[in-house]
């Protein structure tokens, strides 16, 4: 059955934070993260004749990745980009400057991780997905996912821990 | 939450995201149906002409063989008045130089010679 404007939309106000959160880790910029879910979701609409509704949100996850993924090759942000502020919307300088002083860490942190771990840990901790979910999105095994997501916290953590001992 | 968790911080996406993708959605509503009609009729204009094409073909086919099964008794026929062997025609006196009379017959019944 072919999609129709009221899934797409309620598909839309669900996962638009989850996926919010996820592609920012992945881009660091707002804009770019907004573009990446419009165009993902026109993308989805465009093939809405041979959409399964039951497999929407997988679909939504995989072509925002991809696209994700396409502007990152295109770009190189990942070690040359700069964060930008409109994720740091508070009107308070000092909490401004404090929580983008951390996502600065944590976009050093995730650059050190493989990017098979921090695919899975990005997905997992900011995107709130479950492990079948996330293996659904990344086309592996489940007990792939599990093992990775643990390893992946645990060298997160600890390298959060070391640059905040190096301040 | 633990500063050792403040990494987990939850952030909001900026507003007026689904209305720019609702104005989207309305935009191309027009405009898709267009771009997939197109190749629709290409396809069907291409089956009906090939269609038309082959029953045109079928139709005609019986007569064609007819025409060919014709040539063929002419062209082994004696100029003069003579049953020919396969049976399909025999050639009948013309008072005219420039006109042959042919009398057929359907291949399964033998034409008898004439008395």
């Amino acid at each position: 059955m072919a999609l129709g404007e009221g899934e797409l939309y309620a598909c839309y106000r669900r996962l638009e934070t989850p996926l919010y959160n996820v592609l920012y880790r992945w881009l660091w910029q707002a804009q770019d993260c907004q573009d990446v879910i419009h165009d993902a979701f026109v993308r989805v609409w465009d093939r809405r004749a041979r959409v399964d509704a039951a497999r929407l949100d997988a679909l939504v996850w995989t072509t925002a990745l991809n696209l994700a993924r396409n502007r990152l090759r295109w770009r190189a942000l990942w070690r040359f980009g700069e964060i930008d502020p409109l994720a740091a919307a508070d009107t308070d300088p000092f909490a401004d400057a404090a929580r983008g002083l951390q996502q600065r860490r944590l976009r050093d942190a995730l650059a050190q991780l493989p990017r098979a771990m921090r695919d899975v840990l990005v997905l997992a901790e900011f995107g709130g997905l479950g492990n079948a979910e996330i293996a659904a999105v990344l086309g592996i095994p489940a007990g792939t996912v599990g093992s990775r997501r643990h390893q992946a916290l645990a060298r997160l953590r600890g390298l959060l821990k070391e640059e905040h001992a190096d301040e | 939450m633990s500063d050792h968790d403040a990494w987990r911080t939850k952030l909001e996406p900026p507003a007026g995201g689904l209305a720019r993708l609702q104005r989207e959605i309305d935009s191309r509503r027009d405009r898709v149906p267009r771009v997939r009609t197109a190749p629709a009729f290409a396809a069907a204009a291409a089956f009906a002409a090939l269609a038309f094409g082959v029953t045109h073909y079928l139709r005609l086919a019986p007569q064609r063989a007819f025409e060919r099964s014709l040539q063929t008794a002419l062209a082994t026929m004696p100029a003069d008045d003579a049953v020919v062997e396969r049976g399909i025609a025999r050639e009948l006196p013309s008072s005219r130089a420039d006109v042959r009379i042919v009398e057929l017959a359907p291949a399964a019944t033998p034409v008898s010679p004439r008395p």
